[in-house]
């Protein structure tokens, strides 16, 4: 298990270079630069800002100017905000993200792999078509609607839940003082979480299903194996594959890429960094962005092929 | 059963109770995008103008109204020739840190602006400095500047040619001054909080990147004993749903702006709280004069004419923009707009005229008029650039839209590459010069192409008259030549929306929509 660990961490390397490199030139490709929405500048000015940023040397220069300060852990000056590194940014940008993405997470693998089982099991009845048409309203609503209509509803009109503030106000904090650091996370999360619930669960009652059919699983209740054992022990194990083969770059996407909820939340995640970083060619910002997305996703994916070796004795992730 | 029920009914109990008042004065503002920098001298100005003018005090300020007064400076004296500026710094002044604030920050400051190195925007605006450009371009060292101490509360300013709005200058963002102590010891990083030191009415506290940004008030400041407000709150508000939200549900005091289609349900339940009014932004049509045949002012006229305007503004921009019918904005004090000759014409005469103009310039039912319309992404120019194709089309002229990116939008009009785009210009300066000078062939932001010997003459005349009622004729007349050939197309003059909470007194709209936190007070009812 080690040794396939470090052997997947050795080939992370470059494709970290190339998922760099790429994104290095694609974003230069893209029309205009970090200066030119500046309107009405003299020309001597702007060739002054450009220089204070390197930006005014060739561009292989600047790619092999960037590579080695990057390898040193120097992501650079971010040019949208002009007194902080990227590095700043992102420590403050990733413990925001990870805290609202892995709560919604686990709050969506939860409730989703509840609904998927029950579902499962009661296949084709009312109450299956229920949890399942519940689930797919969780996946067609899209944030940007459910979001406003949450903090219209907890914020202004119950006044319940504070609306993009990470201080502890609204009713709730003031009602229950030790729930304070966690109340501005609960519509973020709850927001984040729906689709994925929606997701989770559909994916679930699928395999589940499935495996639920095997002959293994007859074969276990003919020996007389009581249900709960044959669907908590037996089925839910195969069953939790292609859950947790979602789960890993699902992580991954969340935690970086949560921009519509950061920004209705106006959260200081690494989405909305990324997503003011691209519109004004903050290239050092949207790179430090890209490794750390990159980074996340080899990692989420190593995990992922390691709990496949758990859970299915079959997959042996030596070979 | 019953008790658990009981329970919840207590919390239900506290939970509807009022929040007990608040034991500190706080003003919570909402500013739009997340602040760039807060060092006067780099920031872009966008959403950080308003938090520096909370933080720094620069020679001349705005007051409670947003118009141009004494700040640092307690007075101030023109020489005769209008080349040399004398400022007496108030006595005693001091940064947040009580160290003593004196004419040589000053001196400092103007310098950091002009130095390369700095990387300040608006560098420019202090060209009028005897040798500023010259240092900016490093072909003057900084001690050469025209700006020096005569002792420790006495500044001077000397001028390569009379500047009517040097004052105005003096009193922008940029023109802050910065403490050099604090400066150099740590680098970039002297704007973060701890480190943070200013000589306005409050000094940063907090800072984390697109949340928050906290001001506490300057006990060092001059004039501490007139600020009411203990601690200000700066939040971003770029969604503009969410800012709307907060506002209702008493997060924020004021925010900047909201969602241009609640205009009208604001307008209903919150008049009380729903400012607008109008400030020194234009909307306009950038007309590539260069280009065939967009130089034929003919073309450009009967374009200009067959635009709707009032039916724009009133049907599709219902957030208080006003229709225009000239490129300086009519809230510019001491100057009268020139209005275009289209101007109060009924849509019907200018139609016909339209048509007799493009037949003369050649164009016709066999030979249509083709253009490209560009725009960038934003649902209001969309909209836009539609309503212009159907304008357009009883002229006979084939419109093709063409929409890009911003920063494309921007390249093409530094590179000539279009034929008629949207665009606008935030004045930084309550002048009608600043607008007009867009206009002179030498300018470096004269995207139009437009080159008029006899405009450039009348604005060089007009920047170096000190009597602003003749100068503000003489700007008049060079702003008819723009006019009358329709060298750009003014579409409508923007407005300012806030929404302010009627606790906070003493908040007065104004043309640079600048409501300095020093000057207000919060009376909420107990």
């Amino acid at each position: 298990m080690l040794s396939f660990a470090l052997k997947r961490l050795a080939i992370a390397v470059p494709t970290l270079f190339f998922v760099v490199s790429l994104s290095f030139f694609l974003m230069h490709l893209a029309p205009g630069g970090p200066f030119d929405a500046e309107a009405n500048l003299e020309p001597q000015v702007i060739k002054n800002l450009k220089a204070a940023y390197d930006l005014d040397k060739p561009l292989i220069e600047q790619y092999v100017r960037y590579l080695g300060k990057a390898l040193q852990g120097d992501f650079g000056p971010s040019i949208i905000y002009q007194d902080r590194s990227v590095a700043q940014l992102i420590a403050t940008g990733l413990p925001v993200s990870l805290r609202i993405g892995l709560s919604a997470i686990l709050m969506a693998a939860m409730i989703g792999i509840s609904m998927g089982i029950y579902s499962a099991l009661h296949q084709n009845s009312r109450s299956d078509y229920v949890v399942m048409g519940v689930a797919m309203t969780g996946i067609a609503v899209p944030s940007f609607v459910l979001a406003p209509l949450m903090t219209l509803l907890f914020g202004v009109v119950l006044k319940l839940l504070p609306i993009a503030t990470l201080e502890p106000s609204g009713g709730l904090a003031r009602a229950v003082p030790a729930l304070g650091p966690y109340v501005p996370y609960i519509l973020p999360v709850i927001a984040l979480a729906i689709p994925q619930v929606a997701i989770i669960a559909r994916l679930t009652r699928g395999a589940m299903i499935e495996v639920l059919r095997q002959n293994y699983i007859r074969t276990a209740r003919a020996k007389g194996l009581p249900e709960k054992r044959v669907v908590w022990r037996h089925a839910l194990q195969a069953g939790m594959l292609p859950v947790v083969s979602y789960l890993g770059p699902a992580i991954a996407g969340i935690v970086t890429g949560a921009v519509v909820v950061e920004s209705i939340f106006q959260l200081p995640g690494m989405g909305r960094f990324f997503i003011q970083g691209a519109i004004n060619r903050d290239y050092p910002l949207v790179l430090g962005i890209v490794i750390i997305f990159a980074a996340a996703v080899i990692v989420m994916n190593l995990i992922v092929d390691m709990l496949y070796g758990l859970l299915d004795p079959r997959v042996k992730v030596d070979n | 059963m019953f008790k658990v029920l009981s329970r919840l009914l207590l919390v239900l109990l506290v939970v509807g109770a009022p929040m007990s008042a608040w034991a500190k004065v706080t003003f919570t503002r909402g500013t739009g995008s997340d602040p760039d920098t807060l060092d006067p001298h780099v920031s872009s100005g966008n959403s950080s103008a308003i938090l520096i003018y909370d933080f720094f005090l620069p020679l001349m300020t705005l007051d409670a109204k947003g118009e141009i007064t004494i700040g640092a400076a307690e007075s101030y004296t023109m020489s005769a020739d209008g080349l040399t500026f004398t400022f007496k710094l108030r006595p005693n002044m001091k940064w947040s840190d009580g160290v003593a604030l004196a004419a040589e920050d000053f001196v400092y400051s103007a310098r950091r602006v002009q130095n390369p190195e700095t990387g300040s925007r608006y560098a420019q605006w202090f060209w009028a400095i005897k040798n500023a450009q010259k240092v900016n371009k490093k072909e003057a060292k900084p001690e050469d500047m025209g700006v020096k101490a005569l002792d420790a509360r006495t500044l001077q300013y000397t001028l390569e040619a009379p500047s009517p709005i040097f004052l105005e200058v003096m009193s922008t963002f940029t023109s802050a001054p910065v403490p050099r102590h604090v400066v150099e010891k740590f680098g970039r990083e002297w704007t973060a909080p701890g480190n943070f030191v200013s000589n306005g009415a409050y000094y940063v506290t907090e800072r984390v990147p697109q949340t928050r940004i906290t001001a506490t008030k300057n006990t060092h400041f001059y004039d501490v004993a007139n600020v009411q407000i203990e601690e200000v709150s700066y939040f971003p508000t770029e969604n503009l749903g969410t800012a709307m939200n907060r506002f209702r549900a008493g997060e924020l005091d004021t925010t900047l702006n909201f969602p241009p289609d609640q205009i009208d349900w604001l307008r209903e339940n919150m008049p009380k709280e729903l400012h607008i009014s109008p400030n020194l932004g234009v909307y306009y049509f950038l007309v590539n004069n260069k280009k065939p045949p967009f130089s034929d002012p003919r073309v450009r006229q009967a374009l200009s004419m067959a635009i709707d305007r009032d039916g724009m503004v009133s049907k599709l921009f219902n957030t208080g923009v006003t229709p225009a019918s000239s490129l300086v904005s009519p809230v510019v004090p001491n100057y009268k707009v020139y209005q275009a000759a289209y101007a109060g014409k009924p849509m019907k005469d200018r139609m016909t005229e339209a048509k007799k103009l493009l037949t003369e310039a050649g164009f016709g039912p066999g030979k249509p008029l083709k253009v490209v319309l560009q725009f960038d992404t934003l649902e209001e120019n969309r909209k836009m650039a539609v309503a212009m194709t159907s304008m357009w089309k009883p002229l006979g002229v084939e419109v093709e839209l063409a929409n890009s990116e911003f920063r494309d939008l921007t390249r093409r009009a530094r590179t000539g590459d279009y034929d008629i785009m949207r665009w606008a210009y935030f004045s930084p300066f309550a002048d009608a010069s600043s607008y007009l000078n867009l206009m002179r062939s030498d300018d470096a932001s004269n995207y139009s192409g437009f080159a008029s010997p006899e405009f450039d003459k009348l604005m060089a005349e007009a920047n170096s008259i000190a009597d602003m009622k003749r100068r503000a004729e003489v700007m008049q007349q060079a702003e008819k030549i723009l006019l009358d050939t329709q060298a750009i197309m003014p579409i409508y003059h923007y407005a300012g929306r806030r929404l302010v909470h009627t606790y906070v007194k003493n908040w007065t709209d104004n043309p640079r929509n600048a409501n300095l936190a020093r000057y207000l007070r919060i009376e909420k009812p107990k």
